[in-house]
């Protein structure tokens, strides 16, 4: 999703001078950002407790007990709430823990291309000249790969499992924000503060990092939210193809790779891991939506 | 206009020149080595191991080992499949017409659908209409495709809840086995027609391509959707669309013949950036559909370990990408006359 840097900026500094109150404000009205906070938060303690909430560990293997329907469909039993998979495991256990993981990868993956994002960015948007062209170059190479693909080609030089995926991922989204921080820090630098803060002797750290860095915060804290679903998406996705997590971790993707062999049969094995990741990727597009809408009023009227 | 052009041709040369210096590293930063790759876990002596070497051009310093593989890329050879022993261009040119066909519908149905449900969502900004089309576009465009193919297969395909109208769309595949097709082109909905009975065998293909492409258009579609709508909003407020207003245009006139040429600049940049998330979802839906396709048989190289097929398969499906980028570029200059009354982009 496209963020536009400037408009988001302008609006974040007015509303900064009231206190930021109208942010709040204007999110709060925003019906779908709230549904989004919701669904995220639900899924936050979902994760946190879910060793006290899940009725089984992920991995303890129920013999005899295999492919059940969940307890509302003929030969459920209510001693398994959503059923269980092809090996007897608790469905309801494992994808309460699939939350845990998914959370934690879309965590690591935006926290990774927000350090790496943002140093680059500002490298490049302070300094500018050769350094700039040749961060920006590098960029272009790394997003003339469709971003499956490159992570692809990294877990394969890796070698696929849980760790190398989110780096991968991590990579992939690391070009977005580079572009995004360094046309932010472009904007900034020329303004009246960062000049009269030069003349006073502030070194280039100071200047990037607590002079610059603050104020083209609002535009990022939108992309680290996209980033967020991007990451579990593209986690999943590569969970899928089997490049990912491997089982027997309990990946919403890795599950839906397994399940997809018993999908005439137990149809429901496939549709509850994709409802998982659908409303935990729409929670945190709706959360990133609302942000935006509420740092740009413009939009709203 | 030149300067823009040659600006942007120089950039398309300079990322090219590093997509193949990433897609030449890629081999060497597999874990062991190529040699160790390719012969499997038994090992070789060292006999076998310098003569192979040699023969793959390994034992030269690095830089001469890029110098030759860029001069066999320019002379069209991308090595050797480990697997198949078939040359990588050659296979790779034998499946990407599937994967065209597939990613052109995907992205004719994400245009045709996605660009007036935008329209019509500005125009009739918040009402039910906007809210329903736009929230359903924020559910596909978080949709996971490769569950959403899944759906598409289990409820329209086999049809699980027996519903009267569904149920004909084929599951796999290109064709189904008793129309025996000579690949001329290797699209195959013009391949059909030179067959024998064209209009069943047609049909018999377009059935096959229902499914892949519509699980392939969802998240071009939303993007494209939210793209028109936003962008038209923006533009809708100004004031010439005011004038227009009030010298009595209708609302299409309006609409489609002022504000809606200037609000297409987004919008075809999004369209160009969606041909990327189509590949993207074409390997995703090529493994679903058990599709033919480049993106179906560059997952199969990763689990075989084909370092030359990810390899020339990358390199190939980038410069793909880099070229699309280009037209898109050049397409500005259709659309926006101030950019090509400038000489210097």
């Amino acid at each position: 999703m496209l963020v536009n840097p400037k408009s988001v900026a302008n609006h974040y500094h007015r509303l900064r001078a009231s206190g930021g109150l109208d942010v709040v404000f204007a999110f709060a009205q925003n019906k779908g950002a709230v549904l989004g906070v919701g669904i995220i938060f639900f899924c936050i303690v979902v994760s946190i407790f879910a060793p006290w909430m899940a009725p089984y560990p992920p991995d303890q293997i129920f013999v005899g007990k295999y492919t059940l329907p969940p307890m509302w469909f003929d030969g459920g039993v209510s001693q398994f709430i959503l059923g269980t998979d092809d090996l007897g495991r608790c469905l309801l256990s494992r994808l309460i823990y699939g939350a845990r993981v998914s959370v934690g990868v879309g965590f690591l993956v935006s926290l990774y291309a927000f350090v790496v994002g943002t140093l680059f960015g500002l490298v490049a948007g302070y300094f500018g000249g050769t350094i700039d062209q040749v961060i920006m170059r590098c960029t272009d190479i790394l997003m003339a790969m469709p971003s499956i693909l490159l992570a692809i080609v990294v877990v394969a030089v890796l070698g696929p499992g849980m760790f190398n995926a989110v780096f991968a991922v991590a990579i992939v989204k690391v070009p977005n924000f580079i572009r995004l921080v360094r046309a932010s820090t472009m904007a900034e630098k020329n303004k009246e503060y960062i000049i009269a803060s030069g003349t006073f002797g502030a070194s280039h750290l100071r200047q990037m990092f607590i002079n610059i860095f603050p104020n083209i915060l609002a535009p990022l804290v939108v992309q680290t939210t996209l980033t967020f679903s991007d990451g579990i998406l593209d986690i999943a996705a590569l969970g899928f193809l089997g490049l990912g997590a491997q089982p027997p971790t309990p990946e919403w993707g890795t599950m839906l790779a397994d399940a997809k062999n018993y999908f005439l049969s137990s149809p429901w094995f496939v549709i509850m891991p994709g409802l998982c990741i659908l409303l935990v990727v729409l929670g945190f597009n709706l959360f990133g939506d609302g942000i935006r809408d509420a740092f740009d009023p413009r939009l709203k009227k | 206009m030149l300067g823009y052009f040659l600006k942007k041709v120089s950039i398309l040369a300079l990322t090219l020149l590093g997509v193949s210096l990433f897609t030449f590293s890629i081999v060497r930063l597999i874990p062991g080595d190529p040699i160790k790759a390719m012969v499997g876990e038994r090992g070789v002596s060292p006999e076998f191991r310098a003569e192979l070497e040699a023969s793959l051009g390994l034992d030269q310093s690095l830089p001469i080992q890029y110098f030759n593989y860029m001069k066999s890329v320019f002379r069209g050879e991308m090595g050797i499949s480990l697997v198949s022993q078939r040359p990588v261009a050659e296979e790779f040119f034998d499946r990407f017409p599937a994967t065209l066909e597939l990613g052109f519908l995907a992205l004719l149905i994400a245009v045709v659908v996605g660009v007036p449900v935008g329209i019509l969502a500005a125009v009739k900004r918040n009402t039910f209409f906007d809210y329903a089309f736009m929230g359903a576009s924020l559910v596909g465009y978080s949709m996971p495709i490769f569950w959403w193919g899944l759906i598409l297969i289990l409820f329209s395909s086999i049809n699980f809840l027996d519903l009267p109208f569904l149920g004909w769309t084929p599951v796999s595949g290109r064709l189904s086995p008793m129309y025996f097709i000579e690949s001329k082109t290797g699209f195959m909905l013009i391949d059909v027609w030179f067959s024998e009975d064209s209009w069943a065998a047609f049909w018999d293909a377009f059935r096959h391509l229902m499914l892949p492409s519509i699980a392939m258009a969802t998240i071009p579609l939303a993007t494209i959707s939210r793209m028109t709508r936003s962008s038209l909003l923006e533009v809708l407020d100004e004031n010439y669309v005011q004038t227009a207003r009030a010298k009595g245009l209708g609302w299409f006139g309006v609409v489609v013949r002022h504000a809606f040429r200037n609000a297409l600049i987004p919008v075809v940049t999004v369209i160009g950036l969606s041909l990327s998330s189509i590949v993207t979802g074409a390997i995703l839906t090529e493994t679903i559909f058990s599709w033919p396709g480049i993106a179906h048989w560059l997952v199969k190289s990763v689990h075989a370990r084909d370092y030359t097929v990810l390899q020339g398969g990358t390199l190939l499906i980038a410069t793909c990408i880099v070229g699309i980028n280009l037209l898109t570029d050049l397409t500005y200059l259709l659309i926006d006359p101030k950019l090509r009354s400038r000489d210097v982009g």
